[in-house]
Parts: C-alpha cells; structure tokens; sequence
C-alpha cells in the first residue's frame, strides 16, 4: 500500500474523514490476521514499536500495532526509554532509590535475588574483595539452598545507584561496590555478558 | 457622533484585566486598544519560548515587568528529548537587559539557565525581586552566589527540580547581612550543605519569610534553630528527616512545629525515620499541602498521620499509602482537590505493594471536591474508570499511568476505550489527560467526540491507525497541546489536520510513523509552523523519504526557524513563494498564549 502524501483540506464533514476507507479495512484487516496469528500459538514475528524506524517496515506502507503481551517472566518488565514516566531527573532518582535504599548506606548489604528462586538473599560488600570472590560465593549461596540446574547459565545484572539495571563487569570493584544496589541473576537465554556457570559441587 | 475616549480611563479599566487571554482579546478589537494594551501589559507568559523572539516581544510590550517562559517540551522530563535540545534563556535575557530595566520576576521552566545568565539578571535589574527556575539546568551555586550577593530586594528564590552543579553551599552565604527582604527560599533540589549559621541568620533576619524549603544536608536535629526563627513560616520543607532516636531531639523537633501556628504546607522528609513522624503531629490540622514523595512512610503510619489532617487539600504521596491509606484518606480529608501517587519502584514488573485501581476508586467515592489526579498502578479496569467518572465529573486534570504498556482491563482482558471514554464523557471540565494501558482507536473516537474543553493530552503505545490521532485532531477544540509516544500515527492524520496544528502551541511525536516526507510537506505548507526533525541516526536524507523519523516537535511561531539546534535536530524548509490556497484560522496570538 502507498503511503499518499498528499494534503487535503481538513474536511470534517465528510464521513471517512479525508481517510481512504480502503486503506483502513487494510489495517484492521492486517491487525486482525496478526491477532489470529499468535492466537494458534504460532510464533510470529511480533513488530515491537521499537523497530518501526528501520526501512524495512516501511516498505509494508503500514504500522501494526504490538499486539498485547503479558509480562515476560523473566522479572524485569519490558523496558522503554523513558517509561514509566516518573521524572528521570537525577534528583528525583535519588529520591526513588531512598524510598525502596538508602543511598548513603550504613551497611555494604545488598539484595541478590536469583530467577526462578522466591526467596532472595543479602549479602555484605564488605567481605568480598574482587568479582571472583562476590560471584563464586553467590554461585554457592544459591547452589546449596536452592535446587540449580547444573551447568545452567546466569546473567549478572546490578541495580546502580541511579536506578538503572546494568551487566556486572564493567566497573572496575571500587566503582561496582560504590554504585550496586542489589543483584539480580537471570537465566541466560541470550549469550551475552558476565555468564556464571553453576555446578553443583 | 464621533467622540473619543480618554486613553488614560481605558488604560485604567484595562490594568483590572490580569488574564492574558482578555487582554489578547482587547488587543484585537481596533489599533488605539492594541496600541494600550500594550503599553499596560507588565506580565508576559511565554508558553513556547521559540513561539516568539525577543526582539519581538520586546517591540510590542514596551513596560514588562515579569516575564514567564517555558522550554523544552514536557517530554524532556522523561529523558525523551536528547541533550542539546535548546531552551536556552540567554539570548532573552540579553535582550531584556537591554530593554527592560525594570524586570522584577523571572520564572522558567524546563529552560537551559547559564552562570553567565544568572550573573547578568543579578546586575541587570536593579529591582529584581523573584526567580524561579522550575526543571532548569546548566548552572551552578556559582550563578546562585550572583544572584544572592548583588540582588538588593530580592523576595523569591526558588529552584524547584532544577539539576544545579553544586560545587559548595558558600552561595548561601553571599547574601549580605543586611538583606531582610527574603519571603520565599526553595533550594530542596541541591545536593552540598549550605554553612548552617548563614542560614540561620538569613532566616532569622527574614521576617516576611513564607517559604522555607531546605535540601536534604540540613539535618533534623537543626530544625528547631530554623523554625525557632520563622514562626511565621506557612510552607516549610524540611531536610533528611532522621537522626538517632533521642528523646531530646523528639521533644525539640516537636516543639519546633509547634511553635509554627501558620503552617499549611509540609515537604520534604527524606530518609524517613517513623519515630519521628509524630514529632509533626501538631502542625497536621492546619495542614492544606503534603509533599511525602521523597518519604519511605508506610500505610500504616501514613494512615494515622493523614486522619490528623482534615483539612487537607493536596497531597503527593508514594505508593506505600496502599489502597488502605486511600480508603483512610477518603474517610478523613473531605477537603481533598488533588492527589499525586508516585511508584516506589517504578521499575519491577511485580507490585511491591497493595496499590491497585480501589485506592483511587475509594478516594474518588469519598472526596467531593477531587478534580485532580495523578496515578501510577499496576492494574486497571473499565468498571473502575467508569464509577471514578461518574463519582466525580467535576475532574479537571486525570493522569494515569499503569505501570506495564498496554495493559489491558484486567478484569476482561478488554482494552480501556470505555473507560477512558467514560472519563471524556462524563468530566466535561477535564482540561487535562494522560492515558495508559491497552488503547485502539475508539477511545480517541471518545476523545475527539466528548473532550471539548481538553487542553493538554497524553498519549503512549495506544491507538491502531492514523484515524485515532485524527479523531483528536479534528474533534478537540481546545487542544493546545499533544504529545505522543510509540503510537501508529502517521502522515495522513497529520496532514489531514494540518491548520490544527497552527491553532496548538505544539505537538510531539516520537516512535510514531511519520515519515520524513510528509514533515517536509507539512513545513511547505504550512510556513507559520516550525517542525523539526529530531534524529540521532544522522540526516534524514539518508534514508528514504517514506522511512519514519525518530521524534517530531512541530509548535507554531512567528519568530521562524530557530538557529541554535544541535546537529541532529533539522527544521523543515518552508517554500517561500508558495503560499497557495492555504489559510489558516483566525488570528494567532502568539505572546500570551503561545
């Protein structure tokens, strides 16, 4: 379908509205395909918003919508740039953080929770003194409380102090201890970043 | 018969006219009513301060005295427009130092505020008396010191929100000693400490101070000395409200409040220790304003501190006061107007606490004058959205944000189209609304239909096609201001409503589908708009025309295209010599209500 660029009076009285009537059947009727799509189950690509401004997208002529999903389980929440729309200001990161953390810790203890495992785990900063140490001891913690696939694999995420989610490694142990908030161990579906590879020895 | 009528009685009935849009109605009736308008207009509201340039503002309002002016669009709040954006007050404040000696009052908001501006206003303007910075950025206390040391009468300080680079807290220091004129100092959003004995002094030498907002370094124990010398305080915001629990701390902090008859607004409260809540009790039944966002109090404490305050009109809060805490609010502030409930994690999929759609059900049931709202939840529903509609339909301002996009009812699984259109149909004053959860295009069909009075609105990842975004365009009448984000809005709306957009003071688009041709297209013909282009993946002519653009800000403006964009940021050519049969409606004010 092409995209008419042209421009027409603002017409209210007409009942389509200046639209092609034909082009929107079009739409719905896209939408509609796409809806039955994912409702046998069959994993269709799914055009996430994000990804309209490539060129191949717009060669179709038409926006779809992203059909509604629930939450993914991986215990983050689909993440948008700028959503939800708390003011990102640092300020009133610091004010966020204080609420659920204290920024100025007394303690060096932090949260670890690990996917799949309800409860989580606190540990101090303090006793540790490279990433080595910190992981091979939450590799343990967890290893022995709880039942861990051996040779699964974990992403390491940390919660720096300005309320954003990000890969454990980049920093050099100073900067890390000073920054994390908590600790979050996901399932490494995709392979990327720091991996832990638990075995249950 | 022809007679006149003396200038100097209509410049006397003029001067009772305080609204802007009066005095930009007077100023059309004939060229004499322009011309004493204008010579008798000393406030000056700049909503879009690329709607107009200096020179201009400045050629026609000759005895300005204060001027406001806003930015950055309200999306910057939300990290949506990049650095380097613009807004900066430089430029005006050059020209005004030129122009108007006499400015008294400067308030900005969302603008790029230097050192070098500050240091200016302060040796400017002999009579500067108020400034405001209200989510500004780009100085220091360097540019505050300016301010404080060479303003002589200066009344009003306040930084609201503002992103400051704090080198030290000596700026405080700056004022002299014998500067008494002090009535408002809001200085919450710094983070260094400011020498505690010059504050104190300030303040005790301040009789006519109304506003103290302190900032989180001033600790609890020193409250007493402050508000020992302010009595007279009406809206106080303390610093980091913990200390060790000591009995001679309680009772001196206590005391301190008490001692405060006047009291109507409390904020701040960072680093809430509970214990210390009580130590406040005593200011809570004069208590019209609540500001607890920055304050980790739970649902039950809250409960108990909020049925201590009757009288309250607004409160901002966070989610911890529970759906418990809302019930009590309902119960016991029968006074309510506006309510404010921000995420304590706005980040975690799962609900940290038992917030959900009934707190706002409660307080809608039991809040008679409720009409402004802010909520952020994790879970909605139409048959919620509708008894709030129908509880109160006197809402002015309803701003939802359910926490997950597109979340549908979760009681149907049905998007919120009537719900929400339960909200345009029944508040026939709402002038504002934001909108969360699964949307298609009926809800806009509600919208366009019923929101007639709809000023400013909302919208995120809703809508199916180009006919929700034109119902909005083509059915609210008094929209002046649109944004939108991650909708499948493209070029036909757009342009179907082209002469729309010159009737709005802007509109922004990002994550949507119009396409680069189409702004091209947009800016050619309608040459009283700027619409720039803002896009970090390079020149939009390096993809092809149909491909969409990143974000889209279109505002209209008699100033031109701007010229201090950053490089990823390009206004659309307007063709000079192609006006064609292109009219745009009616005369547009562009000062006053721009």
């Amino acid at each position: 379908m092409e995209l008419e660029l042209g421009l027409a009076l603002p017409n209210h009285s007409a009942n389509n509205n200046g639209f092609e009537t034909e082009n929107h059947k079009e739409y719905r009727q896209k939408r509609v395909f796409l809806e039955d799509h994912s409702a046998t189950g069959v994993e269709g690509t799914t055009l996430s918003l994000l990804s309209w401004s490539g060129v191949a997208e717009m060669e179709d002529g038409v926006g779809r919508p992203p059909k509604y999903r629930k939450p993914h389980d991986d215990g983050g929440p689909r993440r948008f740039e700028g959503w939800p729309p708390t003011d990102s200001s640092p300020r009133r990161r610091r004010s966020h953080l204080t609420a659920t953390e204290q920024v100025v810790r007394k303690s060096m203890h932090v949260k670890v929770k690990m996917e799949g495992v309800a409860i989580g785990r606190k540990v101090d900063l303090r006793d540790f003194d490279s990433y080595h140490d910190l992981t091979s001891t939450l590799m343990d913690m967890f290893a022995k409380y709880s039942k861990i696939e051996s040779g699964e694999e974990y992403t390491l995420l940390y919660l720096d102090k300005e309320g954003d989610w990000m890969l454990v490694g980049d920093l050099d142990w100073e900067e890390f201890v000073e920054s994390v908030r908590r600790v979050k161990m996901l399932k490494n579906d995709n392979k990327m970043g720091f991996r832990l590879l638990l075995s249950k020895n | 018969m022809a007679y006149s009528f003396p200038e100097e009685v209509l410049e006397l009935v003029l001067s009772f006219l305080r609204s802007d849009r009066d005095r930009n109605a007077v100023s059309l009736v004939c060229w004499s009513w322009y011309e004493i308008e204008r010579w008798c207009r000393h406030r000056l509201f700049i909503g879009n301060c690329y709607a107009v340039s200096p020179e201009i503002v400045i050629r026609r309002f000759p005895e300005v005295r204060a001027v406001e002016m806003k930015g950055k669009p309200h999306f910057a709040d939300f990290n949506l427009v990049p650095e380097g954006w613009g807004g900066y007050v430089q430029p005006w404040i050059r020209a005004m130092a030129a122009s108007y000696p006499s400015l008294e009052e400067i308030r900005l908001k969302r603008m790029v505020v230097t050192d070098e501006s500050l240091d200016l206003i302060a040796r400017s303007f002999k009579y500067f008396k108020v400034l405001v910075l209200s989510s500004c950025e780009g100085f220091t206390t360097d540019g505050l010191a300016s301010i404080a040391a060479n303003c002589r009468n200066l009344r009003e300080i306040d930084l609201r929100e503002s992103e400051v680079e704090d080198l030290s807290g000596h700026w405080l220091s700056h004022f002299p000693d014998n500067c008494t004129s002090l009535v408002s100092l809001n200085m919450s959003c710094l983070g260094s400490e400011v020498s505690f004995p010059a504050l104190e002094r300030l303040v005790g030498r301040c009789p006519s101070l109304r506003t103290l907002q302190l900032n989180r370094a001033v600790p609890l124990e020193k409250l007493p000395n402050l508000l020992h010398r302010a009595p007279q305080l009406v809206e106080f915001g303390t610093g980091a409200y913990s200390a060790e629990i000591r009995p001679d701390i309680y009772s001196n902090v206590a005391e301190a409040f008490s001692v405060c008859k006047q009291l109507r607004g409390l904020s701040g409260f960072w680093d809430v220790v509970p214990a210390y809540i009580p130590a406040m009790y005593s200011a809570c039944a004069g208590i019209t304003s609540l500001d607890l966002i920055y304050a980790a109090i739970q649902s039950p404490d809250l409960v108990k501190l909020i049925s201590l305050c009757p009288r309250l009109q607004c409160l901002w809060v966070l989610d911890y006061i529970e759906d418990a805490g809302l019930e009590a609010l309902a119960a016991s502030c029968k006074d309510l107007q506006e309510l404010r409930v921000f995420p304590s994690d706005p980040f975690e999929a799962e609900a940290n606490v038992a917030l959900t759609e009934q707190g706002l059900v409660s307080v809608s049931e039991g809040c008679p004058k409720l009409q402004s709202v802010l909520y952020f939840c994790r879970q909605m529903s139409n048959a919620a959205l509708i008894t709030i509609a129908r509880n109160r339909p006197e809402m002015v301002r309803f701003r939802l944000c359910i926490i997950e996009p597109q979340a549908p009812d979760y009681l149907t699984l049905e998007p919120l189209d009537t719900g929400f259109g339960a909200i345009v149909e029944n508040c026939k004053q709402l002038r504002r609304l934001s909108m969360s959860g699964l949307l298609t295009d009926r809800v806009f069909e509600y919208i366009g239909k019923h929101a007639k009075k709809l000023e400013m609105l909302s919208i995120a990842f809703a809508g199916d096609s180009d006919m929700g975004l034109d119902h909005v365009l083509s059915g609210c009448d008094s929209l002046r201001k649109l944004e939108i984000r991650d909708c499948p809005f493209g070029d036909k709306a757009l342009l179907a409503n082209a002469a729309k957009l010159e009737t709005m003071r802007s509109l922004w688009m990002s994550s949507c589908l119009v396409s680069y041709g189409a702004c091209k297209l947009l800016a050619q013909k309608m040459p009283r708009l700027n619409v720039e282009v803002i896009d970090e993946r390079g020149h939009p002519n390096s993809r092809p025309e149909t491909c969409p653009v990143e974000k889209l800000y279109i505002y209209r403006t008699v100033a031109g295209r701007r010229v201090d964009m950053p490089d990823f940021i390009w206004t659309m050519d307007k063709d000079a010599g192609n006006p064609e049969a292109f009219v745009s409606n009616g005369a547009v004010e562009m000062v006053g209500d721009a």
